[in-house]
């Protein structure tokens, strides 16, 4: 249930998580780097394979892009060091000024997650099924939907926010 | 479904210099219709209505031009939606 922090650092709280939830938000930050996904991840400027601007476009920008992800995922890794935990379940913060990073580091586990396995839009608009740890495709969609619904609680909250402080850690947008 | 062309009005009298370009999204059944939303937003400094709009073309049409103006802008925008994960590529406008 995320709520407000009271601490100093303005941050939504996440609490009462139980250990199987805990488990895939630990695990956020070491999906992107999925076999099979860098494709995904660092996708063609231009639909033209072969052109002057790919070449350029390898050699400039994805080394940047590879800086970026891996920023964001730090940021997030950081966080999760914070991660507290009683009888009742888990808890962690995210504070404000890091809620670009963890937008940013759940997009890159779902879109690496869907390229790995490779799954359909009609997959991923399935019904969720209960979790089959069986099952890597059913295992795969149900992450990537748990992952969702995080985003999407973080862009709500992120929409009632004043912009952020330019002297914050998270990388420029 | 027409196509919505954002064309800066600076950049055309120097279009001649490398040609006039798309900026393209295409769409990705996993990114979430709120975050494409907020990315449009936030890169091209849309209001919200235009953004949906453009969200809702990508989601329905597959793509939508999002600006077009000279090549150094729009490799600068394709570069700032792939920081954000989207599928996004550039093109000559005339071709």
């Amino acid at each position: 249930m995320p709520s407000s922090s009271d601490n100093q650092e303005p941050a939504l709280v996440f609490s009462e998580l139980p250990p199987h939830f805990l488990r895939l938000i630990r695990e956020l930050p070491i999906c992107p780097e999925i076999e099979n996904a860098s494709a995904r991840l660092f996708p063609s400027p231009s639909e033209k394979g072969g052109s002057k601007l790919l070449e350029d476009w390898n050699l400039y920008v994805h080394p940047d892009l590879q800086s970026h992800f891996m920023t964001v995922r730090q940021i997030v890794q950081n966080d999760l060091e914070r991660i507290r935990s009683d009888q009742t379940g888990s808890s962690f913060s995210v504070p404000y000024a890091h809620m670009d990073a963890w937008v940013n580091a759940l997009n890159q586990a779902r879109l690496a997650i869907a390229c790995a396995h490779g799954l359909t839009e009609e997959e991923l608009d399935a019904l969720p099924s209960p979790p089959d740890s069986q099952d890597p495709v059913s295992s795969a969609v149900n992450r990537i939907h748990f992952y969702g619904q995080l985003q999407q609680i973080l862009i709500e909250q992120m929409e009632t926010l004043p912009p952020s402080d330019p002297d914050d850690e998270t990388p420029p947008f | 479904m027409s196509t919505l062309i954002e064309k800066d009005p600076s950049e055309k009298d120097f279009a001649f210099l490398d040609g006039v370009w798309n900026v393209i999204v295409h769409n990705d059944p996993v990114n979430l219709m709120s975050y494409v939303t907020m990315t449009f937003r936030r890169v091209f400094g849309y209001p919200e209505e235009k953004a949906k709009k453009h969200m809702m073309e990508v989601h329905t049409c597959g793509r939508s031009i999002l600006w077009t103006g000279n090549r150094e802008k729009a490799e600068h925008f394709v570069h700032l939606l792939h920081n954000n994960l989207l599928l996004a590529t550039l093109e000559p406008a005339n071709r």
